[in-house]
């Protein structure tokens, strides 16, 4: 929060007019509008969360947004990521973000950090600020993040999504359990479904990202009740909201009473994205070209496409077996192992997983390198690309 | 009778049913799942001790990571 010791800053004619709707609410009035233009907040991710998070904070008058996101617009990100448009496609996240936020409000400053955010770089970044906000889209960055926070003693305000499901917490390890005591340990990776990979329903970071806004501000003005030690579950498809008790828990090895971690560690490693035993990902790679010509060559091999069958309807190789990566971990007995198999999916996100779980089961196993768009774009023109 | 995720599963309660029988007898084996009784998280490691009384509310969460 603003440092109580220093005088709030004063209010310009414009800002006066401008936060008109604030100053009439007596929660808010003169002074929360003051301490809001004296408050600074990291928003990590520009992406569907942080969309609506910048853009509400930005237009409530928080006087300094710092901006993490080393990604750039893509066009499938406009169907939800609403701080972005089709005249920014190409650009960075931050740039592209950090001009739509002036164009809602020149009276705030927005600082822009086109980088990773990673163990070396993560408490120089965060420590200006008084309030940490999640718009991360990946375990490593939230453990990280989580974990920064409670070393640096800043509020995480936490959000994250899934296809229709959506989840909001404030974690605040000084007046609560952090995002360790709710969740542990991550999931292993090959079980882990990203929007990229299962899909999101479009306005539900919008409804998620507003509530992160909302507890922020809530923070800064000392109003209300925080959503501390609770967790907020959002069900957009049945339209309900649930709310859990999540106590501190006293064993947490970042916040607890016997802390066992008490520095940044390597969060890829936490979250098994890099095991030492896993092939370099180049030996699991096989380009669109090679798998042509493979193929082509009349070459015994199993081509797996582990989308989804609703995906099948957008594009198919004709040559591939449907099994969805859901149902593979149980079907792996109906695999011979010298037999090689190559996977595919859109991207080549989700194949590589399963490419690597079967490797390390002694399969002669690859990832076609970029997926099906990449096929698209390398081998047959005439698939689209989604 | 205990109900899950809000009544989307119905599971027979029995006496002395820990949090570890009710995610068996539901088939439940998916690693990392955080699960609340009457609303409060009860943690993995009072899983096996957890009793859980008829009539119980429990609800199964998962981990998310979408953003």
């Amino acid at each position: 929060m603003p440092d109580p010791k220093e005088p709030l800053p004063e209010l310009t004619p414009e800002e006066l007019r401008r936060y008109s709707r604030h100053l009439l609410l007596p929660q808010v009035g003169l002074e929360g509008q003051r301490k809001l233009k004296a408050a600074a907040v990291l928003i990590v991710g520009l992406g569907g969360l942080g969309s609506p998070i910048a853009m509400y904070l930005a237009a409530a008058g928080v006087g300094r947004l710092g901006l993490v996101d080393a990604d750039v617009v893509d066009e499938s990100n406009l169907q939800r990521q609403i701080v972005h448009g089709q005249s920014t496609v190409g650009q960075l996240k931050v740039e592209s973000a950090r001009q739509r936020l002036l164009d809602l409000n020149p009276h705030i400053q927005v600082d822009v950090y086109p980088v990773r955010l990673t163990r070396e770089n993560a408490l120089d970044i965060l420590r200006p600020y008084d309030i940490v906000v999640d718009g991360t889209d990946n375990f490593p960055t939230r453990y990280l993040l989580n974990d920064a926070c409670v070393f640096l003693g800043k509020p995480f305000v936490y959000g994250s999504i899934y296809r229709f499901d959506g989840q909001a917490s404030v974690f605040d390890a000084r007046r609560g359990p952090c995002y360790r005591c709710l969740f542990p340990e991550p999931p292993p990776p090959h079980l882990v479904p990203t929007c990229g990979t299962g899909g999101v329903f479009g306005v539900l970071p919008g409804v998620i990202g507003t509530i992160q806004a909302t507890e922020t501000l809530k923070l800064i003005l000392d109003i209300g009740e925080p959503l501390i030690g609770r967790l907020l579950l959002y069900d957009a498809l049945d339209m309900t909201f649930d709310t859990v008790r999540v106590p501190k828990n006293p064993k947490c090895p970042v916040c607890g009473e016997h802390p066992t971690i008490t520095e940044l560690i390597d969060y890829e490693e936490f979250c098994g994205l890099t095991p030492p035993d896993q092939p370099p990902a180049e030996d699991l790679e096989i380009t669109p070209q090679e798998l042509a010509r493979r193929l082509a060559a009349g070459e015994r091999l199993r081509v797996i496409d582990v989308r989804e069958p609703h995906e099948l309807e957008i594009s198919r190789l004709p040559f591939a077996e449907n099994i969805p990566l859901e149902q593979l971990w149980s079907r792996m007995d109906e695999f011979a192992p010298e037999t090689p198999i190559v996977f595919v999916c859109r991207t080549g996100e989700r194949s590589r997983l399963a490419a690597q779980e079967f490797r390390k089961r002694g399969y002669r196993a690859w990832n076609l390198a970029g997926g099906i768009n990449a096929w698209a774009r390398e081998v047959d023109p005439s698939l689209p690309q989604y | 009778m205990i109900m899950v995720n809000d009544g989307r599963y119905k599971v027979r309660w029995r006496p002395g049913m820990t949090i570890r029988d009710l995610l068996n007898d539901l088939k439940f084996s998916f690693p990392r799942l955080v699960i609340s009784v009457n609303g409060t998280i009860v943690p993995r490691d009072q899983w096996d001790t957890y009793t859980l009384q008829d009539g119980d509310r429990v609800k199964v969460i998962h981990m998310t990571a979408g953003g």
